[in-house]
């Protein structure tokens, strides 16, 4: 049977898996190789294939949301996937707002073939330009005056005919008609002459009677001729209107009929055409203004006259160009929906159907809209707007306030446009399964979810392929080359990244990162390629860079400030690990756990827990533990102890289970009273069958350990107990790696809390033999007859408070 | 009425109605290099007081063809519109021609104040046509000095076709 320092030597790591050296390689990394652009998506064919998928499909819904971290080459991903289908389904139509002539508040929406739609406004822009010369020419023209003339000397002739008989009338009985500035007054002549009062009273009766007469009929007549003259004057005008829209429209149809021969396969087109020259007809009189301003202090722009014949291009793609694929960065409402914009003209904000503004909605209707979700949701109504224009299937460019009913004023309501079009939703997987739980029609919207890889398996032609996507992205950033060691640390440092030594990191912000810095470093050496040492240094510089409260950390324990032994034993104290999480900076330090014991009810106390400092995943552990010690010790007895643990010197939260192996080691040298290695830190979960389990942090936390018995020298006893299960995560550090090679430092794997107790102790942990005993001297025995001493000591103290209780 | 000095006098006969632009034509030509001076005459017409004097006369609106009664008052009124308006009309003319002009009133039935206006045999009384038409026109026949009679018609026959 093999000695205990055998069993413990056993359970060392060797020190190939303490850091899984790349493979070599068999690429040419030289400058200019062509590269396959297949290497980008490495280990994502789940989510290419779903993209693919939710991009062929062109039904309702299946609108594309991109699972993935931050950093994980998403956009490029999909933008290049929706390139290989926008080449097939060509350009989409262009759209235009004009002006709708029966209801200006409502412009309509013109629908053209693309590239259309620059010539159409262009067109319209040059046909009004030549109606403002053709127009007024028409009326310069001699026809016109001539006959314009006519018609006001026939209306001119009816007035004075209408006066002259009048006059005459009014001379044959005596009466004289006399204007006044606002008026006229009939008085009685006598030899030309208006005669007073006294000279009427002389005149016989009979004369003053019919005067009187005379003037109340002729007053009437008066009347009569008055209320003539308007509707002379009217009728004057309608001849005028009707002259001079025959005289226009003979000018614009000349113009308009080449324009709709062009626009004859467009119905809308001609449609609207027809609008166009029925209002110029109606309006010519704007086509003959003067250009000097109704007002001295109003601007005269006369181009505004005319302005309502404009064609606003709202979307306008190119003729045989691909579907737009669209990436607005900032998905506000007016940038996502449209908007209408206003200008302001002596006080007051106005606007027309020039000023609406397309959205990237319409900006890639008939394509493709790339979008992140966390922006798409971090600002105002965007959301809702964006799921009523895919429920809706159409386009309403109208101001939020208006939405929501809340607008007060008169605003303008384009007529909305049809949408047809694929948003790919790009986010982070927590979104994503936040708004399937909460947001009841967002599956319903986007039905396909493509779910990015964080990270690859590490096979050997993974990693080729690494090496290949390594090279594209230096080529495509520019950097200097890399050599094939460089690349291979680059890689290394990937399974780095992704915490597993056999899986390499697909996320593409650090990878680039990385590369850029080395190839800093590279350059600041003048060196004409990227070698090992510069990505070696870029890591090194980049954890210098983050590692201000790790050195604080490291300092207050070498000062004894935080309270870690890393020498001697000690009875119920214990080396755990934790990780702290501070932005880009992941570092680990070890943690003093202690524990105490006594008799009890069974129960184990988690100081943690109890004053709100463990989190809920804490907490179980600490109750697992519990749960593993009454099973594994003195079953037929009721467990009587009662122990409590604690992260000591932590003011912090604590969350996790990790540490659940370092504080049953603590209880189980409490109960048990043999001391506890303090070169050694121990880390791992555990199960109620005292099955050690992975955990997280795994190097990060080897290293914190390492990097405190470094500073306090290492003397070949130090090191890190870690579940077995961990192992093929390690990619440690080269300088740990370093020190367990030369044994001055170590790491132990173990499966179970008996071998993480045998390490601890020196002492083996002990399995029962046949009888069901634990062996003499050994941890488990003494743990289990210290359980049975106190359930003894329980039962008795039990007995005696029962008798107390009767003689009272 | 008075005169001021011997100057050699330009008299200027209007009526409320008198297209002033020929008649002004004329004084400017007769004023010409001559060392004259200027004197309109408002020659009131007594049409409107002698139709408001009647009691059944009303004065028809052109506007709305509503008819009001035609007082001694809205003559009076209708009168002194017009000799401002003319008065107005004449400064604003001689200021531009840079003249000096005096303003004589006379009602037409007090004509023969007409005399006391000329001086000299030199002095030229410009009157629109129409005067002949007129019963002032009895007195200016009389006058001592040269009449010119300048071509146009009362502009209440042109309103009259409005």
């Amino acid at each position: 049977m093999p000695g205990i320092s055998d069993q413990i030597r056993r359970l060392a790591v060797p020190v190939s898996d303490l850091r899984r050296i790349c493979e070599p390689l068999a690429i040419d990394t030289k400058a200019g190789e062509k590269k396959p652009a297949a290497a980008a998506y490495l280990g994502q064919q789940r989510a290419i294939d779903a993209i693919r998928f939710g991009i062929q499909m062109d039904r309702e819904g299946y609108n594309v949301f991109v699972l993935g971290p931050l950093g994980s080459h998403r956009h490029g991903l999909v933008e290049e996937l929706a390139k290989e289908r926008a080449r097939e389904k060509g350009a989409p139509d262009d759209w235009c707002y004009i002006n709708n002539f029966s209801d200006p508040e409502r412009p309509k929406a013109l629908r053209l073939p693309p590239g259309r739609s620059v010539e159409f406004r262009d067109k319209m822009r040059a046909l009004i330009e030549e109606i403002r010369l053709a127009i007024p020419a028409a009326f310069e023209s001699d026809d016109y005056s001539n006959q314009l003339k006519a018609l006001e000397a026939e209306t001119q002739k009816e007035v004075e005919e209408q006066w002259r008989s009048l006059n005459e009338q009014a001379a044959r009985e005596g009466i004289a008609v006399l204007q006044t500035p606002t008026g006229y007054v009939l008085a009685p002549l006598s030899d030309d002459k208006v005669i007073d009062d006294k000279e009427f009273d002389k005149l016989p009766k009979a004369r003053r009677k019919s005067i009187k007469k005379a003037i109340k009929l002729l007053s009437e007549e008066l009347k009569a001729r008055i209320e003539t003259i308007p509707k002379l004057r009217k009728h004057h005008h309608e001849r005028v209107r009707e002259l001079d829209q025959s005289v226009t429209a003979h000018a614009v149809s000349v113009l308009l009929d080449d324009l709709k021969r062009t626009y004859e396969p467009f119905p809308n087109v001609i449609s609207y055409l027809d609008e166009v020259q029925q209002d110029i007809i109606e309006n010519a009189q704007d086509f003959r203004r003067s250009e000097e301003p109704a007002l001295p202090f109003l601007s005269h722009d006369s181009s505004a006259l005319f302005a309502t014949y404009e064609v606003n291009l709202v979307v306008s793609n190119e003729f045989g160009a691909s579907a737009p694929i669209i990436y607005e960065p900032n998905p506000s409402y007016p940038n996502l929906i449209g908007k209408v914009e206003h200008r302001a003209e002596m006080g007051a904000l106005l606007t027309d159907f020039r000023m609406i503004r397309s959205g990237a909605l319409l900006q890639a209707n008939g394509g493709y809209l790339v979008l992140d979700i966390h922006r798409v949701l971090g600002r105002p109504f965007v959301w809702e707007a964006l799921k009523q224009a895919l429920f809706t299937k159409q386009v309403r460019i109208e101001s939020p306030a208006e939405t929501l009913g809340f607008a007060g004023t008169t605003m303008l309501k384009p007529e909305p446009i049809p949408l047809d079009l694929k948003i790919m939703l790009i986010g982070e997987r927590w979104l994503y399964y936040l708004l399937c739980a909460y947001d009841a029609e967002f599956s319903g919207l986007f039905k396909v979810a493509a779910d990015l890889d964080d990270d690859v398996e590490r096979t050997l032609g993974n990693v080729e392929a690494y090496a290949r996507l390594i090279g594209e992205r230096v080529q495509q950033r520019d950097l200097l080359r890399f050599s094939r060691e460089a690349i291979q640390r680059v890689i290394e440092q990937r399974a780095r990244h992704a915490e597993d030594s056999e899986r390499l990191s697909m996320h593409m912000r650090s990878l680039d990162d990385l590369l850029m810095q080395a190839d800093h470093w590279a350059r600041r050496r003048d060196a004409d390629h990227v070698d090992v040492e510069d990505v070696i240094e870029a890591i090194r510089q980049r954890d210098r860079r983050l590692d201000r409260v790790q050195s604080k950390v490291v300092d207050a324990i070498k000062r004894g400030t935080l309270l870690i032994d890393t020498s001697g034993d000690c009875v119920g104290q214990v080396n755990g690990l934790s990780v702290f999480d501070l932005g880009e900076a992941r570092f680990g330090h070890p943690v003093r756990i202690t524990a105490t014991t006594r008799v009890g009810t069974g129960e184990v106390v988690d100081i943690e827990r109890e004053v709100k400092l463990g989190g809920a995943i804490h907490s179980k552990g600490v109750l697992i533990l519990s749960a593993a010690l009454s099973a594994r010790y003195a079953p037929e007895m009721p467990l009587s102890l009662h122990g409590s643990v604690v992260f000591e010197q932590s003011y912090g939260g604590v969350e996790g289970d990790s540490a659940s192996v370092a504080e049953l080691c603590a209880l189980l040298s409490s109960i048990s009273g043999v001391p506890i290695r303090q070169n050694l830190a121990v880390t791992g979960s555990i199960n109620q069958l005292g099955r050690v389990q992975a955990v997280g942090g795994i190097n990060e936390k080897i290293e914190g350990f390492y990097e405190v018995c470094r500073e306090r020298g290492l003397d070949g006893s130090h090191g890190v107990i870690i579940p077995r299960d961990n192992i093929k995560h390690l990619m440690l550090k080269e300088a740990v790696v370093d020190a367990v090679q030369n044994k001055q430092f170590s790491v132990y794997a173990v499966q179970h809390i008996d071998e993480a107790v045998a390490i601890l102790t020196d002492t083996a942990a002990g399995e029962r033999d046949e009888s069901g005993q634990f062996p003499e001297d050994t941890v488990n025995r003494k743990v289990e007859d210290r359980l049975i001493k106190y359930a003894k000591g329980r039962k008795q103290f039990s007995a005696h408070r029962d008798r107390d209780e009767q003689h009272k | 009425m008075n005169s001021t000095n011997n100057k050699r006098r330009v008299l200027l006969a209007v009526t409320e109605t008198s297209p002033l632009s020929e008649l002004w034509r004329a004084v400017t030509e007769h004023l010409a290099g001559a060392h004259a001076e200027l004197t309109t005459v408002f020659v009131s017409d007594d049409r409107w007081r002698r139709a408001a004097s009647l009691p059944f006369t009303r004065e028809i609106s052109r506007v709305s063809g509503s008819s009001e009664k035609f007082t001694p008052q809205r003559a009076d009124q209708i009168d002194k519109d017009a000799v401002a308006s003319a008065q107005r009309q004449i400064q604003q003319l001689a200021a531009k021609a840079e003249l000096q002009v005096a303003f004589e009133f006379l009602s037409e039935h007090d004509a023969a104040q007409i005399h006391e206006l000329v001086k000299v045999e030199q002095d030229v009384l410009i009157a629109p046509s129409f005067f002949k038409r007129r019963p002032i026109y009895a007195e200016l026949t009389r006058l001592r000095c040269r009449i010119l009679l300048v071509d146009s018609e009362d502009a209440d026959a042109d309103r009259t076709a409005e």
